[in-house]
């Protein structure tokens, strides 16, 4: 953590840079592909009919607002009802590959939300102004009619199948009535109020009672379904009503909201990219720079000494001018030293222990150097004969 | 001996800048209390390549010894370093006399040695020999340094980098006491830990890291240390 830190800080101008450039091209770029689109919108309010039961299926704990949202958003994923829509908004679809492009420009840039528990918002997006309102109320006007349209469709299934059993049960009621009556005819004393049970009566009886159940509760579905289905184009176009219609197409324009948004994303790149970046240098950058560096080498070293010291050498613009003039020797012996900017700042000698790097406490007060108490002279006799020299030293100072 | 006088400039002259004098001087006082008493101050500096800043410290930790020490204080620098002697430059040196023309017996050590400074003698590396080595095993054999540590307070040897193939492990023989030097932002890790590694157990005193930059501000900088 420490080294990503001391990374960090070590390309501090360079990471301040690049996150004002991610941070600027970030925002540039959330402004721009929002600038020059035309949009418009409309609200629709939808209400769950609470006096008619035209939806039985629907979940009475969701909001009808994104019941509709949601059927409205699948049905504009589908190329069928979006062809229909640009066509009905006019759009000039002269080819396939022209009518393609108009269903991807529809399904990219309509947006049906549900923005409260009854009302639906429906905005549409452009890079013209025209189509916009047309398209809105189009999506409006199909969406209603595909309701429709669906709700008649599963009404015919429904009152096919019923007419079917319809037809069954009444000839099997006739029948089991003509039994009925046939069996009264032949035995007159049955009806009569005698109290002897017949038990074939009885039986002829009850089935032709069960038989006129039935037949009465499938007439009872058919009414019924053919009341819904007369009622749902009303529900429909009643419950799903249009509260602000669609204007023209309006140029956008940025917003304090907007404005809020674009700089919260910008700065999270730009966090992003700055601790990428740091992340990176530290995992590139295999160099010595801290005592913490130093202090790793020390302590991946199994075979070093525990009680090594460790010193720092502050940065002296005066020795780098040199080095630098010596490194290059084209360059001008006029440039001259600069002030001493970090002498003495940040000096330490450190110790290494097991665990890290500890300072020093104090510098060791200065002590006299116990090694040449005498001073005797460098003989001058023989250049390398020294082993004698020092043997007379060594006398003279016993 | 005899005195010649530096013909750099001062402001060139590492000797000269009393800021290496200032950031030397704990050092110094810090490497010379881990000695014991009685014993010669030899202390070579060494690298891992060239650029690193060794003569640049061993200059600083010399005249920070002459600072030390005192008016009477007498240290010596060395340029062990004759493949590519460097020393005689930053003082504004002739590069002869100097340590090959001693080994080559050509001239008394005495004549080859130049104060630089007060109290800063300097023995420069002297002409390029052909064979590096075999003069460097000739100073192992003749534990020069540690000869004229009994006559200097302190002797300062700045080492060849350790980078020089054809030295071997030598330069860690010269000296009983080494120091490493890690420039900063240029030697890699794996370098300066092949470099402390190389040396015998116990031969390295310290490793300095030279321009060092504090980059934290004050109130990280306790987290960070």
């Amino acid at each position: 953590m420490k080294l990503y830190i001391e990374s960090a800080l070590r390309i501090k101008g360079r990471l301040l840079i690049c996150g004002l450039l991610v941070f600027g091209l970030g925002w540039a770029a959330l402004y721009l592909s929002k600038a020059g689109d035309y949009s418009t919108w409309a609200t629709v309010w939808v209400e769950k009919p609470l006096y008619l039961d035209t939806d039985l299926a629907s979940n009475p704990y969701v909001n009808p607002s994104t019941i509709q949202t949601n059927i409205l958003n699948e049905l504009l994923t589908t190329r069928k009802f979006t062809l229909s829509i640009a066509q009905g908004a006019g759009m000039e679809m002269p080819t396939t590959a022209a009518e393609d492009e108009a269903v991807i420009s529809i399904q990219r840039h309509l947006l049906v939300e549900a923005t409260g528990p009854h009302l639906v918002r429906i905005t549409c997006t452009g890079d013209k102004t025209n189509h916009c309102k047309d398209i809105i109320s189009n999506t409006v006007q199909l969406f209603i009619a595909e309701l429709d349209a669906g709700q008649a469709r599963q009404a015919d299934v429904a009152l096919q199948l019923y007419e079917q059993q319809r037809t069954t049960y009444e000839q099997e009621m006739n029948t089991s009535r003509d039994a009925y009556n046939q069996y009264i005819a032949d035995h007159p004393t049955v009806a009569t109020g005698n109290n002897v049970i017949d038990p074939d009566f009885a039986e002829l009886q009850q089935q032709y009672l069960a038989d006129k159940g039935r037949y009465d509760d499938v007439i009872t579905k058919i009414d019924s379904i053919r009341t819904q289905s007369s009622t749902a184009t009303e529900a429909n176009s009643s419950f799903f009503r249009v509260i602000d219609p669609a204007s023209d197409a309006k140029p956008y324009v940025i917003s304090n909201k907007d404005l809020v948004r674009n700089a919260l994303v910008a700065s999270v790149l730009a966090l992003f990219a700055i601790l990428a970046i740091s992340l990176v240098s530290t995992w590139v950058d295999t160099s010595v720079h801290t005592l913490n560096d130093l202090n790793a080498v020390l302590l991946t070293g199994t075979e070093l000494s525990s009680d090594m010291l460790v010193g720092v050498v502050p940065y002296i613009k005066d020795l780098a001018d040199i080095r630098q003039r010596t490194d290059n020797k084209n360059k001008s012996k006029e440039k001259g030293s600069a002030t001493n900017q970090h002498a003495g700042k940040g000096l330490g000698i450190y110790r290494h222990k097991q665990k890290g790097v500890t300072p020093v406490a104090d510098s060791p007060a200065p002590k006299p150097l116990e090694t040449n108490i005498a001073r005797p002279t460098v003989p001058d006799s023989s250049p390398l004969d020294l082993a004698a020299s020092a043997g007379t030293r060594q006398q003279g100072v016993s | 001996m005899q005195l010649i006088k530096a013909r750099s400039s001062k402001t060139e002259n590492p000797l000269h800048m009393p800021a290496l004098q200032a950031v030397c001087r704990p050092i110094f006082a810090q490497l010379q209390s881990e000695m014991s008493l009685g014993s010669a101050f030899a202390l070579g500096i060494t690298s891992f390549s060239r650029g690193d800043g060794r003569t640049t410290l061993a200059l600083g930790l010399a005249i920070a010894a002459v600072g030390q020490i005192g008016t009477q204080g007498r240290v010596l620098v060395i340029d062990a370093d004759i493949s590519n002697p460097m020393l005689h430059v930053r003082c504004g040196l002739p590069q002869t006399p100097g340590l090959s023309e001693v080994m080559l017996q050509h001239i008394p050590i005495t004549q080859a040695m130049v104060e630089a400074h007060p109290g800063v003698w300097v023995l420069p590396g002297g002409t390029r020999p052909l064979n590096a080595t075999h003069h460097l095993k000739k100073l192992e054999e003749l534990a020069l340094f540690e000869q004229l540590g009994k006559h200097f307070d302190a002797v300062i040897v700045d080492l060849p980098p350790v980078l020089t193939p054809e030295l071997g492990m030598l330069p860690a023989h010269l000296v009983p006491r080494l120091v490493v030097v890690a420039r900063a932002g240029v030697t890699k890790r794996d370098q300066l830990q092949s470099t402390v590694t190389a040396f015998p157990d116990g031969t390295v005193s310290a490793i300095l890291l030279n321009e060092y930059r504090e980059r934290a501000p004050g109130w990280m900088k306790r987290f960070l240390h």
